[in-house]
């Protein structure tokens, strides 16, 4: 991997990592820590690193780092209590948009990590089971679940609108 | 085995997580919870806080299908084969009226199959539905517009990428390297740059004598002291306050590399180089000086190769000392006539002057009967000055010359 590859898979995918780091963690300097850790990996392993591929490899990297920091900090919440939940870039929020990043919050981290492996960065269900190490068919039930979840939330809601 | 119900479905998921549940029990349980949908996302939740090891691959997801739709028809009422959930229903019942018939099947869809139906939204909007159930799908949402305001609610549940920027980025980046040094520009650069660090920091140091002061310098060695210890108070004096001010500027335009001029890898540097100064006092070579002795003869010789062609004596002669000083084999060169020191000094600063644009002279001080006496080299900046090695020896054994021939005349007179 040369310089100007690494500098453009910074140019490239840092954003998508620190949202997605910032999404899993909920805390900025965090998630600033996370991308900086996985690219500074890619840089001392850029001799063994196909340039070509570097993007899963960032994104692989960033999911195993938020998991190992969830699973140490346990701050998983109940979908009861969402409303309370700080918005983290309350700008540019619509109503619906401040409404689904509160809920996302709220969901277990797997599922949380593949939902925004498919809806932000698009990957396959094949793709996100490599990333994750999990089974397509896991990776597929996991976004079921959490799609049906964000749905009873929004559906709740709205009835109480 | 006790039978699983609600009461004691943790317990049943403990045993589960920790291993103690043998196939039979834990195809009880996955038949329990495919029966109750929120009991299996219960478990699906906790298996994620199990361990990766304990993640188990939930149950698949019922697929969705269904044939009615085509031949639904509003004078018919019939629904010869909804499919729904691996069950086939049939509605033929001509007594009901189409609305009936509707919320009857919309009762099964939403009540009995209600996982069923979210499962074929989710899938739908997500691409994973092949054409033609894509297509039945459709169909039915058209029949059954009921289930339009659902499916606007799992529209809701898709994630819409925003922009985040992270701060950190350029920080992140690597610089490539600033200058790009070509192989064949690599010589002239360093030479460039030791010529001109030599001229600002070696011989500037010196303080700055006229012609008249080496005049004065020299002309104070007394002719008829030849003793062997003797050596003139010049050289390299003391530093002077008076700083130096004559910044070199290099201007170095050599030829092309000829193929007699050897690579500087060739040039082998020596361990260490001791000079005795006047004074006695032994100085160390910095490897700089090395490596500006090996610059300057490869553009010497480089400069020598294209102007003087038919005298390669001459180059020959140059080159040798400095190869010499490099540890270079005697016999590697090229045969040579002996050529006087004078005029290998000459040229040798000439070329330098050439090579440097300095203005560099050599200077010769001659006693009353035309002998070389001592040697200056500077400008107007420096001068270093030197006696003429054995000077003394030589005036002394002239005068016992002339002094026997003088008397062996006068015997024969």
């Amino acid at each position: 991997m040369t310089v100007s590859e690494f500098n453009n898979a910074v140019d490239t995918y840092s954003d998508g990592l620190y949202r997605f780091a910032l999404k899993m963690t909920e805390d900025e300097e965090e998630a600033r820590d996370i991308v900086q850790e996985v690219f500074i990996r890619v840089w001392e392993k850029r001799g063994s690193i196909d340039g070509n591929k570097v993007k899963s490899y960032l994104f692989t990297s960033v999911h195993h780092l938020c998991i190992d920091i969830l699973r140490r900090h346990r701050n998983h919440k109940s979908l009861d209590d969402i409303e309370e939940e700080p918005i983290i870039e309350p700008r540019n929020y619509t109503g619906l948009n401040k409404l689904l990043d509160a809920i996302l919050k709220q969901l277990p981290p797997v599922q949380r990590a593949v939902l925004m492996f498919r809806d932000y960065e698009g990957y396959t269900y094949e793709e996100i089971g490599q990333l994750t190490g999990l089974s397509e068919s896991q990776v597929k039930v996991y976004i079921y679940r959490a799609r049906l979840a964000v749905k009873k939330k929004i559906e709740s809601l709205e009835h109480v609108i | 085995m006790e039978p699983i119900d609600k009461q004691n479905i943790e317990a049943w998921f403990l045993d589960y997580f920790e291993g103690r549940l043998d196939p039979e029990n834990k195809a009880r349980l996955m038949d329990f919870l495919k029966e109750n949908p929120d009991l299996l996302d219960k478990f699906l939740h906790d298996s994620q806080w199990m361990g990766s090891d304990s993640i188990v691959t939930p149950p698949p997801l019922k697929k969705f299908t269904s044939h009615c739709f085509r031949t639904y028809d509003e004078r018919d009422y019939s629904f010869p084969a909804f499919h729904f959930d691996s069950c086939d229903y049939s509605f033929k019942k001509p007594e009901c009226t189409p609305s009936e018939l509707k919320s009857e099947i919309l009762t099964k869809i939403y009540k009995n199959n209600k996982t069923d139906w979210e499962n074929a939204c989710i899938a739908y909007l997500e691409g994973d539905l092949s054409k033609t159930e894509r297509k039945e799908f459709e169909e039915m949402l058209t029949v059954f517009p009921e289930l339009n305001k659902d499916l606007s609610l799992f529209r809701k549940a898709f994630f819409i990428p925003e922009k985040v920027v992270f701060p950190g980025k350029n920080q992140l980046k690597k610089k490539r390297q600033g200058i790009k040094v070509f192989w064949s520009g690599v010589g002239l650069t360093a030479a460039a740059a030791t010529i001109a660090l030599l001229l600002m920091t070696g011989p500037q140091e010196p303080s700055p004598r006229t012609d008249k002061q080496i005049q004065e310098i020299t002309s104070v060695v007394p002719e008829h002291t030849p003793t062997d210890n003797f050596k003139p108070e010049i050289g390299i004096p003391q530093k002077s306050p008076v700083a130096s001010s004559n910044k070199a500027t290099l201007t170095a335009n050599l030829p092309t590399q000829s193929r007699n001029a050897e690579s500087l890898s060739t040039l082998r540097p020596r361990s260490t180089q001791q000079i005795e100064l006047a004074d006695k006092s032994q100085v160390e070579i910095e490897p700089i000086n090395r490596i500006y002795t090996a610059i300057y003869a490869n553009m010497m010789e480089r400069w020598q190769a294209e102007s003087m062609k038919e005298n390669k004596s001459l180059a020959s002669a140059l080159l040798k000392p400095v190869k010499a000083l490099f540890g270079k084999a005697e016999e590697s060169l090229p045969g040579h006539e002996p050529v006087s020191l004078w005029t290998l000094a000459e040229f040798t600063l000439k070329t330098f002057n050439t090579i440097t644009d300095s203005d560099i002279e050599l200077k010769a001080l001659r006693d009353e009967e035309g002998q070389l006496k001592a040697l200056a080299f500077g400008n107007e900046n420096f001068k270093i000055a030197h006696l003429k090695k054995n000077y003394s020896a030589e005036s002394e054994n002239q005068k016992r010359t002339s002094e026997k021939t003088q008397n062996t005349q006068e015997i024969t007179e």
